[in-house]
């Protein structure tokens, strides 16, 4: 193998490097310079992300272990922006004197966990993949439980350290019958050979229920609440965002591809699934005060559309999911970014507490309203279109109910996301959080966030690109 | 279109009812005639004008204009005409010879020439002297304008001079009022039908079609003018003659501006009887000949006369008479003065009925029901939402074990049942 | 530019010409020049469609623009305009307009009212223009959404109640009617095939009729419950009544009418056979509409309640009109539309002026007015006369169109159904005349009446454009007739093709 070959893998090498650079950096800026840490971890990533838009050739690399192509560039790409934007967002945070010496732990951890979600993404069999699985989802744990003073941190760590130990577990499982039945860990391999034998379909249902784990799919989800909340803000809003988004990306892939021949037996499953998520998702998330929590709902409720996608077993099922990810990811963004930036500046963090927002802070108002109307789907921002496309691929398999009941799904999440805008512009309050600066990176941050969650719908381009990547069963 | 019959009658014949009984609320036709009297409310001339002679005749125009497609393609239709008009006219009569206002007898008054015009309508044929009832029917619409405009606005001078309504405020006002006494009395004379003032023409013609016609109808409008002459000068009486009564302000005749009006309309009511009508307004265009019916004629004077005597005996000088009479016929008396409680049923179908039987429940229904299902939908998921979040426990041990259970349940489905 | 992108353009420089504006002064101003504007561009696009046809232009759109936005899903940004959508667009442009001049005092967060107030317009006119499902489908979620807001800020009484419930049901409408537009694009073409989203094209084929029957609900309820069909109207007494004056004649006026436009344009031109066949269904809900609507408003107190029923009355008209399916009956559909836009527009704008000066909307507490406000009674007393059918006003043409288009089916169903729907004129003058009657006429019960204002310049300007439109379209509506009557044809062509016993 020479090294041009070895390049091919330059999102992780990339990564990896940046991950050493930091620590080395870490050691030698002594500790009132420790800030420094964060213009330039935010720097270098910005670099790596700009370098991943560069094209590239299709590659094979470690016998089929490794695979990249213009699909996965892209889903990487995706998940850079949006760790970019968490970044940015973190910055504020990190500025706190709580979290002074443990700054650049943050950016390593973090950046770990990415090089972990891009193998599990280009994986081409099943080791890399949980490689990959397992790389993403330790580091993160530990993030969870990065304000290790706070209770409710220690206990989401730990919680998210089980539950992911359970589910890593059994996705080995399965993994292992695969093998038993079809010889071979190799995706190409596996896609030949199965076939519906009992054993098989069992493999399937655990690796399925691995992936679901990480996507939050009910009723797989019963870790996120707990760990969303006790968690900082902007782990939250990475798991909430980049890692269900990997997660979802690397289940389709596999889904079209290895467990294809299944299709006409996982659909139910899928319709079912999705009917329980959206729903349960909602109605949790209508009672919930705490901002966290409440985004924790509103995301498995958003997972549940996801799996629409999935059920139009074609090109635009596929188009569509990767398609929603990226503006979901913009959407979640804001909206985090917002409860982040109140939580760093006043640390509040329950929604009556932005009662009368708008007239003391109107722009994170404005921004957050617009999150809101995308995540609920309301034109014109991009979660319009992400929603609509999604139903457009259920639609084409044939799924009118399953639509429909979307659909209502959507308008009942449309009452808990405009309980949001009506505390901010509706509701009066006799004390309102008052009016702050934020700095310079949740600015930045902030207004990618806006600029995207506008442009993506209306430049179709971005949806027709993806459109050319992407493929059915 | 004229092929489906209901109840025995053609399409069409239904439509000329319909458009009738729409033409019937206009002229207040018996029972959609409970306006009239209220309207009285508004300015005399206001009533003069479009109470009298022009508005509330709409009704009649209606169906004389359309009378070619009455008589010819609807004639059951004419039936119904008559005999609505017949009987309004008597009801009409009946009640105004017990009200005191004295715009409300003008008003029932109204009604019921109005009942004579419809009644000859519907008596009538179509063609040259069968259709002597449409002729009198305009006629009399004419006539009637000229000589009921002049009683609104002699009322209204009355009104104007002695500042109230009731003819149990006035008395004697012969004195005061001469031009407006003369030109009621002209008017009194000629709604009475005596010659040779209009009235007596045009109600002749309407008489002899009614003879012609059917004897009964003939026999109910032949008491309704002898009626009518009867309330006439009750009401002409207990104005100008009567008691002599001491008014605080001297009533003082009208100013010319309203007293030049009153001349003219009285002109027109003496001489307008001799238009040559039968030459000018007929069913089918063509002028026909018509003459007095003195068969005819000569009854209906002699009880227009004995309806004037009637009224001399009980009310040109004041007496206990009226009352005696009203006592001895108390019950009935009661009902007409009360105009047969025909107020009183609408506005228990309105405000009982329409308003607290079909209005308060459509709107309960509204607000409890149907709104109520959509506030119940929303209740029950925050219902839902409410009670399913105890699975959320906060327990891992929990968790692992939904975890495990929906692995098996998928198991399950999977092998079993797909 | 296409003339008819200009009418989504200058909505849009509007509210960006508003964000720079500091105080009510200069947002109103803005707002003022933006929407007169579009009022005059309105006026154009009448007379240029007036004159094309006149030249023999026989397309069934005019002005059409059509650019490719997914080429995945064959979605284009396609626009264009017939007789009926001329109309709308002029009855929205009337309507804006004058409901800029009656929020002329909006003292609270006055830039983001008419912000708010503009892109709702924006949403309306953009549907209105447009000729593919999707794009249509967008602009209608756009005009609803700002509801919220426009309700939940600027509102009184149970605002908040009012603008949820009305945003949930009106988007629960568009959740039926995105099943019903997805339906129909998956079967837009019969075999083989691009699939589309564009009207005219889907109505050139035949969606097979076992999928019709299971679209046509959706999207008739989807579109219905914009229209106030009966049982999904309750929205509509709240959010009418706590909505702010400006948002009431909007909604009323214009939004409702994206309903009846919806059904007409999409549901009945896209699937004319299930529509005939499940149209009795609907002629009953709508009936009971009609009526229900009627009789609600005898019993109500509070202007803005008797008012928000008779919406609900009479947009049921036009869904009833619509469903009748002949060429009259469409024809007064659309007038309708346009006539109760005007009133009810003109009814709001009225009601906020004299809850204005009285500081009540109760019927019972109000007496006398026209003498102390005349200018606002005699509007009132024309506005009322106009909504139950005042010959000489748009109401009348507009409801014998309806009803005889409607008696032309010689069935006893379809006869019983107008009979009923008849009935609603006479409960209509009941309510009018006793509002007009108790409010405006008789003795003044508040002495604190004796010294209101009358109606001042932006008030007079507001209510006499009403005015002129209903009566203009009251004394010759021939112009209308016509142009909407042209524009019938593909869909009474369609029709044709169809076996319609009975017709």
């Amino acid at each position: 193998m020479s090294l041009s070959d070895l390049l091919t893998m330059r999102n992780e090498l990339l990564l990896t490097f940046l991950a050493m650079i930091l620590l080395t950096i870490d050691l030698n800026l002594n500790h009132a310079k420790k800030s420094w840490m964060i213009p330039i971890s935010i720097g270098l990533f910005l670099v790596v992300t700009l370098v991943g838009f560069i094209p590239q050739a299709d590659q094979t690399l470690f016998g089929g272990m490794y695979h990249t192509n213009g699909l996965i560039q892209l889903m990487k790409n995706i998940l850079n922006i949006g760790a970019f934007i968490i970044l940015l967002q973190s910055a504020s945070w990190l500025k706190t004197p709580a979290n002074a010496n443990k700054i650049s732990e943050y950016f390593f951890l973090l950046v770990t966990t990415l090089i972990g979600m891009n193998f599990m993404i280009s994986s081409g069999d099943f080791l890399m993949l949980y490689l990959g699985l397992e790389l993403a989802t330790i580091p993160i744990a530990a993030l969870a439980a990065f304000t290790h003073f706070n209770t409710k941190s220690s206990e989401a760590g730990i919680k998210l350290l089980l539950s992911s130990a359970l589910s890593s577990g059994i996705l080995l499982y399965g993994i292992s019958m695969i093998y038993g039945t079809c010889g071979s860990i190799y995706f190409d391999a596996i896609g030949a050979a199965y076939a519906n034998v009992p054993l098989q379909v069992l493999a399937f249902i655990f690796f399925f229920t691995g992936m679901a784990f990480k996507i939050s799919l009910v009723p797989f989800h019963l870790w996120t609440a707990d760990v969303y909340e006790g968690a900082p803000i902007n782990v939250t809003s990475y798991l909430s965002v980049i890692s269900k988004g990997a997660a979802a990306f690397i289940l389709i892939i596999v889904m079209f591809t290895v467990f294809k021949t299944l299709a006409p037996l996982y659909k139910n499953m899928i319709y079912l699934i999705a009917v329980l998520t959206m729903t349960v998702g909602n109605l949790f998330a209508m009672r919930q005060k705490n901002m966290k929590r409440f985004l924790a709902f509103s995301s498995i409720a958003q997972a549940g559309f996801i799996l629409l996608g999935i059920l139009g077993t074609n090109k635009m099922g596929m188009t569509s999911v990767v398609y929603f990810v990226l503006v979901y990811i913009f959407s979640n963004l804001g909206a985090f970014g917002v409860v982040s930036a109140i939580s760093a500046k006043t640390g509040k963090e329950y929604m009556d507490d932005y009662d009368g927002l708008y007239l003391t802070n109107p722009k994170l108002s404005l921004l957050m309203m617009l999150s809101m109307f995308s995540l609920a789907g309301i034109p014109p921002v991009a979660g319009f279109f992400g929603k609509m496309f999604l139903f457009t691929s259920a639609a084409s398999g044939g799924y009118y109910w399953l639509v429909f009941i979307a659909v209502l799904n959507a308008t009942i999440s449309l009452y808990y996301y405009l309980l949001v805008v009506k505390a901010m512009f509706i509701n009066k309050n006799e004390q309102p959080i008052a009016f702050f600066h934020s700095d310079g990176y949740t600015k930045v941050g902030l207004m990618l966030c806006a600029l995207g969650i506008f442009v993506l719908g209306f430049w179709s381009q971005v949806y027709e690109f993806i459109n050319g990547l992407t493929f059915g069963i | 279109m004229g092929g489906a019959a209901f109840m025995g009658l053609s399409v069409i014949t239904w439509a000329l009812i319909f458009i009738f009984i729409g033409g019937a609320g206009k002229s207040a036709m018996f029972p959609l005639h409970i306006w009239l009297p209220d309207a009285m409310e508004g300015p005399t001339p206001v009533s003069a004008l479009i109470h009298a002679a022009t508005m509330v005749v709409a009704g009649v125009y209606l169906v004389a204009r359309l009378f070619p497609v009455y008589s010819q393609t609807g004639p059951a239709a004419l039936q119904v005409v008559a005999w609505v008009g017949a009987f309004t006219s008597l009801f009409a009569a009946v009640i105004a010879t017990t009200q005191t206002d004295i715009k409300r007898v003008l008003a029932f008054s109204t009604m019921s020439q109005i009942g004579y015009m419809m009644l000859s309508l519907g008596v009538s044929k179509y063609g040259g002297e069968d259709g002597l009832g449409f002729m009198a029917s305009n006629f009399h619409l004419f006539t009637h304008a000229m000589f009921k405009a002049l009683l609104f606005l002699g009322a209204g001078a009355v009104i104007h001079a002695v500042h109230s309504n009731d003819m149990n405020d006035m008395g004697g006002l012969r004195k005061y009022l001469p031009i407006t006494h003369i030109t009621f009395l002209i008017a009194c004379l000629t709604i009475a039908g005596i010659p040779p003032f209009s009235g007596f023409f045009s109600k002749d013609e309407i008489l002899s079609a009614a003879f012609e016609s059917n004897k009964i109808l003939f026999g109910i409008e032949y008491f309704v003018a002898g009626l009518t002459a009867f309330y006439m000068f009750r009401l002409y009486y207990n104005i100008f003659w009567g008691h002599d009564r001491h008014y605080h302000h001297t009533p003082h005749e009208a100013p010319l501006v309203m007293t030049v009006p009153l001349m003219i309309l009285a002109f027109g009511s003496i001489f307008s009887g001799f238009l040559p009508f039968h030459n000018l307004v007929t069913s089918d265009g063509l002028a026909f000949e018509s003459h007095i019916d003195w068969m005819i004629a000569i009854p209906s004077i002699l009880v227009g006369v004995l309806g004037i005597a009637v009224a001399t005996i009980m009310y040109k000088k004041e007496n206990a008479l009226p009352d005696k009479v009203a006592a001895s016929f108390s019950f009935f008396y009661r009902w007409a003065f009360k105009k047969f409680y025909v107020d009183e049923f609408y506005m228990f179908v309105t405000k009982k009925i329409i308003f607290n039987y079909i209005s308060r429940p459509v709107a309960w229904f509204d607000r409890h029901i149907v709104d109520g299902t959509m506030n119940g939908i929303a209740n029950l998921i925050v219902f839902v939402s409410f009670n399913i979040k105890g699975l959320q426990s906060g327990r891992v041990q929990q968790y692992a074990f939904v975890f495990v259970g929906g692995v098996v349940a998928m198991v399950l489905i999977f092998v079993y049942v797909l | 530019m296409n003339i008819l992108t200009l009418f989504v353009v200058i909505p849009v420089l509007t509210v960006a010409g508003i964000l720079f504006t500091k105080d009510l002064k200069q947002s109103r101003l803005v707002s003022a020049i933006g929407m007169t504007a579009q009022l005059i561009l309105s006026a154009i696009l009448v007379y240029l469609y007036v004159t094309e046809r006149q030249a023999g232009n026989m397309a069934p759109m005019l002005f059409t623009f059509d650019a490719l936005w997914f080429p995945a899903l064959n979605i284009h940004y396609a626009v264009g305009v017939d007789g009926i959508s001329v109309a709308m667009i002029a009855l929205t442009g009337v309507v804006v307009f004058a409901g800029i001049f009656a929020s002329w005092k909006m003292e609270f967060l006055s830039r983001e009212f008419f912000i708010s107030l503009i892109l709702l317009a924006t949403g309306v006119f953009g549907f209105f223009i447009s000729l593919d499902l999707f794009t249509m489908f967008l602009f209608y979620e756009i005009a609803v959404i700002p509801m919220y807001l426009l309700i939940g800020i600027w509102g009184s009484g149970p605002k908040e109640y009012s603008a949820m419930k009305l945003t949930l049901m009106l988007m629960g409408g568009s959740a039926l009617l995105m099943v019903g537009i997805l339906g129909i694009y998956f079967y837009s073409v019969p075999t083989g095939g691009q699939l589309t989203f564009n009207v005219l094209e889907i109505a050139k084929h035949k969606i097979p009729i076992e999928m019709q029957r299971f679209l046509f609900p959706f999207t008739f309820v989807g579109f219905g419950i914009l229209g106030a069909l009966f049982p999904f109207h309750t929205w509509s007494p709240d959010g009418h009544a706590s909505a702010p004056t400006a948002v009431s004649m909007l909604h009323a006026g214009v939004l409702m009418k994206l309903g009846g436009y919806g059904a007409f344009r999409v549901a009945i031109f896209l699937m004319p056979e299930a529509a005939h066949e499940q149209a009795w269904i609907f002629i009953i809900l709508t009936s009971i509409s009609v009526v229900y609507g009627a009789f609600g408003a005898i019993f109500q107190k509070d202007l803005k309640y008797i008012n928000a029923y008779s919406s609900v009355s009479h947009c049921g008209l036009v869904l009833f009109a619509v469903l009748m399916m002949n060429q009259t009956a469409f024809t007064g559909a659309v007038i309708q539309m346009i006539s109760h836009g005007l009133m009810t527009a003109l009814f709001f704008a009225l009601i906020g002026m004299i809850y204005g000066r009285t500081h009540t909307r109760m019927i019972n507490e109000m007496g006398g007015l026209m003498k102390v406000i005349p200018f606002l009674g005699v509007v009132y007393v024309i506005a009322g006369l106009a909504s139950l059918g005042l010959p000489g006003f748009s109401g009348f043409v507009a409801e014998m169109t309806v009803f005889f288009g409607a008696y032309e089916h010689v069935d006893l169903f379809h006869r019983v159904a107008t009979i009923v729907a008849v009935s609603s004129i006479v409960i209509t003058a009941v309510y009018i005349l006793r509002v007009v009657g108790t409010l405006l006429m008789g003795p003044i019960t508040d002495k604190h009446f004796l010294h209101l204002e009358d109606a001042n310049w932006y008030e007079r300007l507001s209510t006499i454009t009403l005015v002129i439109g209903i009566t203009f379209i009251g004394m010759a509506p021939l112009w209308l007739s016509d142009m909407i009557h042209f524009s019938l044809a593909p869909i009474i062509a369609k029709l044709a093709t169809i076996q319609l016993p009975g017709m």
